[in-house]
């Protein structure tokens, strides 16, 4: 029992970390057809950022991996991905290796490729006891700041001008700037939106990991790619469900399967990926009636 | 006419003669990772080697010839290997030294057989890299990663005493999957499979979170005595994790944990046992050791990360006394030496090599307990039993 | 400005599809407050001309200007800009979002508010459906609600690609309700196309006749109706049909 509560906490702030960072890949894959892969990169930069500022006030050090890391995303965006914004989705895929690529590089030509410890928010690694399950400080506050950050984007989504005419321009861009959306501005607010959840997701990992390295963040963008498969291309509110459905999908397994399969836990996953996507094409958080008329 | 002749001729000449060789001096090569994801794990063995190759060079140098040294960036591409290889042994090197792994310095090495040159890997642990998966030119300065898990297991077993373990091994490399294995065949003949009381796997790079492993390990009742703890890349990211978990239970690891520069993580770590080659902290029961990281220190400014340095330096130490041994720089007369090594007392410890076996699986390790983030040496240990070599 | 600059013309407008000429020599003036309407049989080119129009097709040869300045090369976005706005064929509704927002995206664009999206829906009578995923709409209220987003953006001309295609009769005396409230409040000028010949004839002022990309009449709807070429080649056959 106390195995099952402690395995549902896990799968719930697992799935919260993915469901951010899906987030942030759904919204640039809605916006412009990118699968930013450079999302992952913009994780690592925050965690180094930490990292360099360990020692310093956190709200100081975080605050700084926030700006570092939104500077980061609007530079990638503006140097590498306007040049090519009208170009086909592979093209633009082929781009965001380029980009992951040229900056973990440039990470390991700083700071070498070997892993760094640091320590931020030790207060973290404490934990409430109740009765017998332990929940660990730092689950309650990443499924605490994940909530907040996606309540936040989701009303910014809803209620702001900008925001409605993000989420038009994420359901078909083409028609959103007929309809005078300005594409420049919207994509680089997505672009600065990713990159404050990035930077979100590096402070929750970096206090998990207490540890820097270069590719770390490419996992979470993996996942949050294959979230946004699952939820729908450019279904937002999909997108998020599907990183929370990948997070406890790994996390359960792992809890249940026999220890010689549990190897293949990603094999799973991805073949649940794969089930989706022959089963429903149109993701599993959208009705098929809903896309018929496309 | 004449003076164009002999320039022609003189042209010809130079370039017969291989680039950089001299006539009182002898080329080590170093195809290595200078750059990219392998190349910490390259940089103190280079570093110790070109050390080894400075005191060589103090006392005289090698038959009579200084040795130098010539490096070649493999970019941590193992298809750049090969080409780093020629590159080297276009410049006459009559050894080389190749990558920390069988993936990234197989490449290298099978170059170097080809030309029959002797090509030592620094530290891969694979018993693969040497005659059976690469030729007879080819050494590793490792211990086995099978001898590695079977000392922690007789370690754990005769001198701790625990009686039940939880084994976590990380799937991402061979290296951690040799050690956890070999760990659990060498326990369970010491103890029995029951006394193993559970086990699990991780992914150093792809899991995000160990939570659940974590969970699983909580969950037993009552807890292990100890955990096997088979990690390597952001090992130390997991061990965070787990004693966050106020999992308090010790920890015991292999060289892949050894260094400090992950301690970070997990301020005043304690109860944290982990097998080394020797300290890299300058309190090794072996003062021969803590002399070569001082005058490591004051070459490069720093001590070594890891005790990994220690194959470096042990590299030119042997090849150095195989060529002493033979009188000639010949590779069939230096292997010959080779070979004949038995618990040759080198920097990394006693080696020993014979025709068919090219890594060492009796070399003792040492072993280090953390205690309030501190390494401090114990004991150098190896199993009694030596674990059955496959290829 | 005089009142040749106000116009939306076509001058001389040719389109080829590699072998086909979807379009030849077509000449179209619309004038600001006028209701012009293009018919023609399926394929005769009418969506054609309105994506010449509206930026979303270069033509092969002539000339799209509004007044005197020239808009031929511009981007479809930049068309709309300059006040040409146009509905599809296929709706393109922002399906994931409410009505409201629907015309609230484009409104928000002109910085326009929200207000003045309620006071569209209203107009098109959608207020009921106001917090409605577009997508789950009726294909009537669908084509009523690309009305409204495409009126947000306050067009100088409007061209409707079908905008009364598969609606009920009732439904389609709103429509025309809609249209001639618009143009009489804004003064937009619009290009109607239509199967739908009651509406074409009683609301539109001028028509042009399209067969085979060529404008084969044009003139007063009674004209239009009696011109045998028409009645031979699309009127006819229309009739026939719904008959
Ligand atoms: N992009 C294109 N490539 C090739 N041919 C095209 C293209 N667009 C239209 N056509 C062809 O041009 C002709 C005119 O098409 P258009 O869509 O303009 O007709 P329409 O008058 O709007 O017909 P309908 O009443 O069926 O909507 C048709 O034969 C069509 O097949
Ligand atoms: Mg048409």
């Amino acid at each position: 029992m106390t195995f099952a509560i402690q395995t549902l906490i896990d799968a719930i702030s697992v799935g919260a970390l993915y469901a951010i960072s899906a987030l942030g890949i759904g919204l640039l894959f809605g916006i412009m057809r990118l699968v930013n892969f450079a999302q992952s990169e913009f994780v690592t930069v925050g965690v180094y950022t930490l990292m360099m500022l360990a020692n310093a006030w956190f709200p100081l050090a975080a605050l700084a991996a926030v700006v570092v890391v939104v500077l980061l995303a609007l530079t990638v965006e503006r140097l590498a991905f306007r040049p090519v914004r009208n170009a086909d989705p592979a093209t633009l895929l082929i781009a965001s290796f380029a980009v992951s690529y040229f900056l973990q590089n440039g990470l390991v030509l700083l700071f070498g490729a070997r892993p760094i410890g640091f320590d931020v928010l030790p207060g973290l690694g404490q934990a409430i006891q109740v009765e017998t399950v332990r929940i660990p400080l730092l689950n309650i506050v990443t499924i605490a700041a994940t909530s907040t950050l996606l309540l936040g984007v989701g009303l910014f989504l809803r209620l702001t001008r900008t925001g409605i005419e993000m989420r038009a321009a994420a359901v078909d861009f083409r028609m959103a700037r007929l309809m005078g959306v300005k594409a420049d501005r919207v994509i680089a607010v997505g672009f600065g939106l990713a990159g404050i959840m990035s930077a979100v997701v590096s402070i929750l990992y970096a206090a998990q990991t207490g540890t820097a390295s270069p590719a770390m963040g490419l996992q979470l963008a993996l996942v949050g790619f294959v979230a946004t498969v699952i939820g729908g291309m450019g279904n937002l509110p999909g997108a998020v469900l599907g990183g929370l459905a990948v997070g406890a999908i790994s996390v359960l397994l792992q809890a249940v399967l026999p220890p010689d399969l549990r190897v293949f836990r990603e094999a799973f996953v991805y073949a649940a990926v794969i089930a989706v996507l022959l089963l429903r094409p149109q993701g599993l958080f959208r009705s098929a009636a809903e896309r018929e008329r496309v | 006419m004449k003076i164009l002749m002999l320039t022609a001729l003189a042209a010809v000449a130079v370039s017969v003669l291989p680039a950089s060789a001299q006539d009182d001096a002898v080329t080590v090569g170093f195809p290595l990772a200078l750059s990219g994801f392998v190349a910490p794990y390259d940089d103190g063995p280079l570093k110790a080697a070109l050390l080894a190759i400075d005191d060589i060079n103090s006392r005289g140098g090698l038959l009579g010839e200084k040795i130098i040294s010539v490096e070649s960036d493999t970019k941590s591409d193992p298809a750049q290997g090969a080409t780093a290889a020629t590159d080297v042994l276009g410049k006459a090197a009559k050894m080389i030294m190749v990558t920390c792994d069988f993936d990234f310095g197989a490449p290298a090495a099978l170059v170097a057989e080809s030309q029959n040159v002797i090509a030592f890997s620094s530290c891969a642990a694979d018993p693969k890299f040497g005659v059976q998966g690469i030729g007879k030119n080819a050494y590793t300065m490792s211990t086995a990663s099978i001898s590695q898990g079977a000392t922690l297991a007789e370690w754990a077993h005769n001198e701790k005493g625990f009686k039940t373990v939880y084994i976590l091994k990380d799937t991402m490399v061979e290296y951690t999957k040799s050690v956890c294995d070999s760990f659990e065949a060498r326990w369970t003949e010491l103890s029995s499979a029951e006394s193993i009381v559970g086990r699990d796997t991780f992914h150093g790079v792809n899991d995000t979170s160990i939570a659940s492993q974590i969970s699983r390990i909580k969950a037993n009742s009552p807890q292990p005595d100890f955990v096997m703890f088979c990690g390597a890349v952001n090992g130390g990211s997991a061990v965070r994790q787990i004693r966050a978990a106020g999992i308090d239970l010790p920890l015991l690891s292999s060289e892949s944990m050894d260094g400090a520069y992950w301690l970070a993580a997990i301020p005043n770590l304690s109860d944290f046992y982990v097998a080394v080659y020797g300290s890299a902290f300058g309190n090794d029961p072996d003062p021969k050791v803590n002399d070569f990281v001082k005058s490591f220190s004051a070459k490069y400014g720093v001590a070594p990360v890891t005790g990994h340095a220690l194959t470096g330096y042990s590299v030119v130490e042997a090849w150095a006394k195989a060529v002493e041994r033979a009188g000639t720089f010949d590779t069939d007369a230096v292997r010959a030496e080779l070979d004949k090594f038995t618990a040759e007392p080198l920097m990394v410890g006693k080696t020993t090599f014979t025709p068919e076996l090219h890594i060492n699986v009796d070399r003792p390790m040492l072993i280090m307990k953390i205690v309030n983030g501190k390494h401090e040496p114990i004991e150098r240990f190896i199993t009694t039993k030596l674990p059955k070599v496959s290829f | 400005m005089n009142t040749a600059s106000q116009h939306l013309v076509a001058e001389a407008i040719s389109v080829r599809f590699g072998g086909l000429e979807a379009l030849r020599a077509v000449d179209l003036a619309i004038g600001p407050g006028e209701i012009v309407g293009l018919i023609g049989s399926n394929g005769a080119g009418k969506s054609t001309l309105i994506n010449v129009l509206s930026g979303f097709q270069r033509p092969t040869a002539g000339a799209v200007k509004l007044g005197d300045r020239p808009i031929g090369g511009l981007s479809p976005h930049l068309v709309a800009r300059a006040g040409i706005v146009r509905t599809f064929q296929a709706v393109r509704l922002f399906q994931d979002l409410s009505v409201v927002n629907n015309v609230a995206a484009a409104a928000a664009a002109l910085g326009g508010s929200l207000s003045t999206a309620n006071t569209l829906i209203e107009m098109l009578g959608l207020s009921d459906l106001r917090d409605q995923r577009a997508g789950s709409l009726s294909y009537a209220h669908q084509r009523r609600l690309a009305i409204a987003r495409s009126l947000a953006l306050k067009p100088r001309f409007l061209l409707l690609d079908e905008p009364a295609a598969g609606m009920t009769p009732a439904e389609v005396a709103d429509i025309k309700a809609i249209l001639l409230e618009v143009r009489e409040n804004t003064g937009t000028g619009m290009l109607l196309v239509e199967h739908n010949m009651s509406l074409v004839m009683s609301t539109c002022e001028r028509l042009v006749v399209l067969d085979s990309g060529r404008v084969i009449a044009r003139g007063s709807p009674q004209a239009v109706r009696r011109d045998p070429a028409v009645r031979a080649s699309y009127l006819g056959e229309v009739s026939g049909e719904k008959q």
